[in-house]
């Protein structure tokens, strides 16, 4: 979600990141990193990492095999192969595709489920915040969800729902 | 850099890319969500998602530095009529849609400071759709999506 401070109007075309005239697109092809972990925000994941990490070298004292099996992570979904190179070619691929009439929604692969998306632009207020008379402050945000059964980055059949914030 | 303009650009709320690189996605309740495929209509009502503030997008993208952030907002997708299909053979996904329009309606704080946003009926749509999608390995070989939309 994005928090602008505009200088005259509201957001354009031009700013919004177009997936066919912004930004070099790459489509399959690229394999991604094995990983075991589901999306967090970054501080909940470092959060979680360390408290599993905790939890696994406290087991190895109590209970091995057990509590070494419970602090195991959830696997999560893997993300979709294609996306976007905003740096330019041969620089990271993000797997992701702003949002566009004709572009894949979903961001998580091997999915199988309800989608949604919603591109929407408004005003916003506070934090003190006082722009200049006739600066508007505007925002644009990219919401979607995902909601249906997934292949895990473990391999199993998972359900779950997800939003894209 | 990300094409574009962000200069004018003071916060950005997500949820970051995990390691995977899962993008801006994180798991939520299945109880936030009201979907109905075949209507287009849903709603995703979410309340104190905690999220990082990245100031700007393309500092998100870069994993820079963010604060702690937490979010609250409804998003209302009306009934739709338009539907579109979208089938990539390459890439392996198939999507169904409705197009719509959609409302917002957020408040977030960050580092004891408030945000929010201007009433829901007060948005503008620029872009809203809801349907179903499959893809990897639940794209339909046989060239349709066969199941119930709703």
């Amino acid at each position: 979600m994005s928090l602008r401070n505009l200088p005259s109007g509201p957001i354009t075309g031009v700013e919004r990141l177009s997936p066919t005239s912004r930004m070099p697109m790459k489509h399959g092809g690229m394999g991604h990193p094995h990983f075991r972990e589901r999306a967090l925000s970054r501080r909940s994941f470092l959060r979680g990492t360390a408290l599993a990490a905790g939890a696994a070298i406290g087991s190895q004292i109590l209970f091995p095999p057990l509590t070494r099996a419970l602090a195991k992570p959830k696997a999560g979904p893997t993300p979709i192969p294609g996306g976007i190179q905003p740096f330019g070619p041969g620089t990271e691929l993000f797997h992701v595709f702003p949002p566009a009439r004709g572009v894949e929604p979903a961001s998580i692969f091997n999915f199988n489920g309800s989608v949604g998306l919603a591109q929407v632009q408004g005003s916003w207020s506070g934090g003190g915040v006082v722009p200049p008379a006739g600066t508007p402050l505007v925002y644009e945000a990219d919401m979607r969800f995902m909601s249906g059964e997934y292949v895990a980055e473990d391999g199993r059949p998972r359900n779950g729902t997800f939003g894209f914030v | 850099m990300v094409p574009g303009v962000f200069d004018n650009q003071v916060h950005d709320f997500d949820p970051g890319i995990a390691t995977n690189g899962l993008f801006w996605t994180v798991e939520i309740d299945r109880r936030d969500l009201d979907v109905h495929p075949g209507s287009g209509e849903a709603s995703l009502v979410i309340r104190d998602l905690d999220l990082l503030d990245y100031f700007s997008i393309p500092n998100a993208f870069l994993r820079g530095p963010s604060n702690p952030a937490r979010v609250s907002f409804e998003v209302r997708w009306a009934k739709g009529r338009k539907k579109v299909r979208i089938r990539d053979e390459e890439n392996r996904f198939d999507v169904k849609l409705i197009e719509n329009s959609a409302t917002m309606a957020w408040t977030a704080s960050t580092l004891g400071e408030t945000f929010e946003s201007g009433p829901a009926r007060e948005s503008t749509s620029l872009l809203a759709e809801v349907g179903r999608e499959r893809n990897g390995r639940f794209f339909p070989r046989n060239g349709g999506c066969e199941d119930s939309e709703d």
